[in-house]
């Protein structure tokens, strides 16, 4: 990190008052500078309190010149249309996370997360949307804004039980400012008319194999009368599971790796943040490598191209064991879709590689490859919006991959859309 | 010629006698012409092709339907009818005139007070008929930004564009339209002005009623203060200037298909590969690795090389979209001048009058003589805090403006039509020399 000038401490002073010198150290720049002390100080002015308007603004900026997230010394975030709450020990949503809900209108581009429209030949229309968010993720759950999502199930899944009530906090608060329509186990009044909707949470482990269960025993509130088979709790890998589809399963599980975390992180994220939102636990790491190489890589020396470790052993880190669970979830349950959030372009082509390599998910989201009954692996870069024409195409061992945003964007986040479901 | 600026009547009479030649410049009350009802001859005469072109419309929708002419014979009907209603005025006119002269004393009295009435009537119906013929702006129903850039001269500019941007706000208030802050940018040097003005650099005020653009579009250009400034220690006074930029906005939810920034027609519609974005990009790693708290953004807009940043809020998304709301609207007005200039060439070679730019400075506040002046209209006010306060004295020079800009499109118009008219000839007759 580069020196900062004295001279410049002195311009701060000045020009920006005492406050300036404080945020400096953390901003770097003036005009960073400038802009935080303005966010300070109309959040203070926002807030009533009988503490003094520049004792508080002084407070908040010692706490800011300490390092701390200002998420944290703000206690919010602004993410889309929603506002956020952050508290120590929950991770901050990044505007980064969700290329979706960058875009100025969702509800155009983003047909990944609209529920089915309803067809006249399937009596079980207006299905529900289960949305999964996995294992330590910080409290977006009820991100989703209004209209495509109308009618539909959210369960929130997280190991922390901090997330967990932060989660509850930001639904109710969200509601309350109404930036969020209001779902149907919420109201205690049985207003029949309009969609149905429910939002849980849930503190579970994911590792754990009866982790899932308690998701589904919660009730469903839409009318789908049709999938009667529904809570047969057979969740074993080999009997398909036959109970309610799920039409997505999202999250953004800690994706990296405890070396990287020393060097690649920012100094606000590792000194600040939960380290176990970001990097998987070790013990884990080592509990389910076994069961990876068992299960995931039978047929894969003649997919992926041998590496230098030598021939036939497939490219895995220990960061990626989320994913592995997450697809082996994905193999049990079969979801529509999966969107699952990644650390850079090689972890996604990792990632892909895990999909392509097993044969049941590779028949469930890869299908032959063209044809009519065609899926979707997919990776997409941090920048969709705008630039929706934009695709490449990579190649994953012998697969092509269809690469999508803007050509200079990270590689954020992969997508698979099961054979036979169209993206509305 | 005299080197006096002004001769007194007599005088000049006197001068004249002696053989010197004086040009002397008359202020006259009136500038209304002596055509008929104030109307150029140009002017007229379009109408009357209009009217002939309405007749041989009607005549052809009688034998068989057609919706492309039928549209034009609806448009044009209107200068139609309101040429009708001058020509029937202008007879009535005539037969007063014609009463004047009979022998009859009784007949003559009632003539003479009629003749009045009729002459009053004849010039509006003259004004309704050029107000028909004249072009609306094709932004006129939008709702509008008013942007605010202190000229370069330091911090004196900087406090002026605060007290402008306070003045737009309460004369917004005052007369019922909604307007909000889109963006208020204060400078990094914060020294107080005058009346706790703030130094700012840049300031953008959105009015989002429908036809705003119509009533703030003469407030574009630059405003010039002359005062003695809070910073200033020996008294001297200060000449620095604002520039404000009026721009069409994009309405928000707006139906209309020429307006919709989707639409590739469009002048709002902006090619999505064509804007460079900047932010945070492929270098290092992103995600969970790194959590900025930045959340500015920065357009550019590549083949104009337009620039617009926004950091005002917290929120990336806001700050986007007000960005790509300011981009459109700021590229919409320069496509739409760029047309503009394509007309004024063939205006130009009959009219030498230069046509407004953003370089021309408007209008000039003095403080020490409590006076505000508008160099287009030529109107003089005093009482300059009422101007400042938005009150109704501001009214008084923006519709002077407005009236100064309509006289100024029916110009245009006429000019067009002549240099038209002149091409049509095939250039037979060549420009008059040093005409102006």
């Amino acid at each position: 990190m580069a020196r900062i000038k004295p001279q410049l401490f002195w311009q701060g002073r000045k020009k920006l008052g005492l406050n300036a010198a404080k945020l400096l150290p953390v901003c770097r720049t003036l005009e960073s500078t400038a802009n935080e002390l303005r966010w300070i100080k109309q959040h203070v002015s926002e807030t009533p309190s009988i503490i003094p308007f520049g004792a508080r603004v002084w407070k908040l900026c010692d706490r800011r010149g300490k390092g701390l997230p200002l998420a944290y010394v703000l206690g919010n975030q602004p993410f889309g249309d929603l506002e956020i709450k952050c508290q120590s020990g929950v991770l901050i949503p990044r505007v980064l996370y969700h290329p979706p809900l960058q875009h100025p209108s969702p509800l155009s581009y983003f047909l990944a997360i609209k529920p089915r429209p309803p067809t006249p030949t399937t009596p079980k229309h207006n299905r529900p949307l289960h949305r999964n968010r996995l294992r330590p993720a910080p409290p977006l759950l009820p991100t989703l804004p209004h209209s495509p999502f109308q009618s539909l199930n959210v369960v929130g899944v997280d190991i922390s039980q901090k997330a967990i009530n932060l989660s509850r906090q930001n639904l109710q608060h969200n509601l309350r400012l109404h930036r969020f329509p209001p779902p149907s186990n919420l109201h205690k009044t049985k207003s029949d008319s309009g969609p149905q909707r429910s939002i849980n949470f849930l503190k579970a482990d994911i590792f754990s194999p009866s982790a899932l269960d308690p998701i589904l025993s919660i009730p469903l509130l839409s009318s789908s009368s049709s999938s009667s088979s529904s809570s047969s709790t057979s969740s074993t890998y080999d009997t398909g599971y036959t109970g309610d589809e799920w039409d997505i399963l999202t999250s953004n599980p800690p994706y990296i790796s405890p070396s990287g975390f020393l060097v690649s992180t920012s100094r606000s994220v590792r000194n600040w943040e939960p380290k176990l939102a970001l990097v998987p636990p070790v013990e884990r790491v080592d509990l389910h490598q076994k069961h990876f190489y068992d299960h995931y890589y039978p047929d894969n020396e003649n997919l992926l191209p041998p590496s230098k470790k030598g021939k036939g052993v497939v490219e895995y880190e220990e960061e990626d064991v989320f994913y592995a669970r997450l697809l082996e979830i994905a193999r049990t349950y079969r979801p529509r879709r999966v969107l699952m959030e990644v650390g850079d372009m090689e972890q996604a082509k990792r990632v892909v590689g895990m999909v392509l390599g097993d044969t049941r998910l590779r028949g469930l989201y890869f299908g032959d490859g063209d044809g009519k009954e065609k899926g979707a692996v997919q990776i997409w870069r941090d920048d969709l919006v705008g630039f929706e024409g934009y695709e490449e195409v990579l190649e994953v061992g012998k697969e092509k991959i269809v690469v999508k945003g803007h050509p200079e964007g990270h590689g954020r986040s992969v997508y698979l859309r099961r054979v036979g479901v169209v993206d509305a | 010629m005299l080197a006096a600026p002004w001769v007194c009547r007599s005088c000049a009479r006197s001068l004249r006698r002696s053989g010197v030649f004086v040009s002397l410049q008359l202020r006259k009350a009136s500038t209304a012409t002596q055509t008929l009802a104030g109307l150029p001859p140009v002017l007229l005469e379009r109408a009357r092709k209009l009217a002939a072109e309405h007749q041989q419309l009607t005549k052809q929708l009688e034998s068989d339907y057609e919706p492309a002419a039928a549209k034009r014979a609806g448009e044009i009907s209107k200068v139609v009818a309101a040429l009708q209603e001058l020509d029937k005025a202008k007879a009535a006119l005539d037969e007063l005139h014609g009463l004047l002269k009979s022998d009859d004393a009784e007949l003559r009295q009632l003539a003479n007070d009629d003749l009045d009435a009729t002459k009053k009537h004849l010039e509006t119906l003259g004004t309704n008929l050029s107000a028909t013929l004249t072009p609306k702006h094709p932004f006129a129903d939008m709702p509008c930004l008013i942007e605010l850039h202190p000229g370069p001269g330091g911090t004196e500019g900087r406090h002026f564009a605060d007290t402008l941007f306070r003045m737009y706000q309460k004369y917004c208030e005052n007369k019922g339209y909604t307007a909000r802050v889109l963006s208020y940018q204060e400078a990094e040097d914060r020294t107080p002005g005058l009346d706790g003005e703030v130094p700012i650099s840049e300031a953008v005020l959105e009015v989002t009623d429908p036809g705003a653009f119509a009533a703030f579009r003469g407030e574009a250009g630059m405003h010039r203060v002359q005062r003695i400034p809070a910073t200033e220690k020996q008294g001297r006074t200060h000449t620095s200037a604002v520039a404000v930029w009026v721009l069409p906005s994009f309405p928000e939810n707006s139906t209309d298909a020429e307006n919709d920034f989707n639409n590739p027609e469009s002048d709002f519609y902006i090619d999505p590969t064509e804007v460079k974005s900047e932010k945070m990009r492929a270098s290092g790693a992103g995600g969970q690795h790194v959590n900025k708290t930045e959340s500015a953004i920065r357009l550019t807009h590549i083949p104009t090389g337009i620039q617009v940043s926004m950091q005002d809020s917290r929120s990336q998304s806001q700050n986007r979209e007000k960005a790509w709301r300011l981009l459109r609207s700021r590229i919409a007005s320069l496509r739409r001048e760029q047309r503009d200039a394509q007309a004024k060439d063939l205006r130009d070679s009959v009219l030498s009058q230069a046509q407004m730019s953003r370089g021309d400075k408007i209008r000039t506040y003095n403080y020490q003589q409590d006076r505000c002046t508008d160099h287009r209209s030529g109107l003089d006010v005093h009482n300059l805090p009422n101007v400042l306060q938005g009150g109704e004295i501001l009214d008084k020079v923006i519709n002077s403006v407005q009236s100064w800009l309509t006289a100024m499109d029916i110009q245009n118009l006429i000019a067009q039509e002549e240099a038209q008219a002149r091409a049509a000839k095939g250039g037979s007759d060549k420009k008059k020399k040093g005409g102006k």
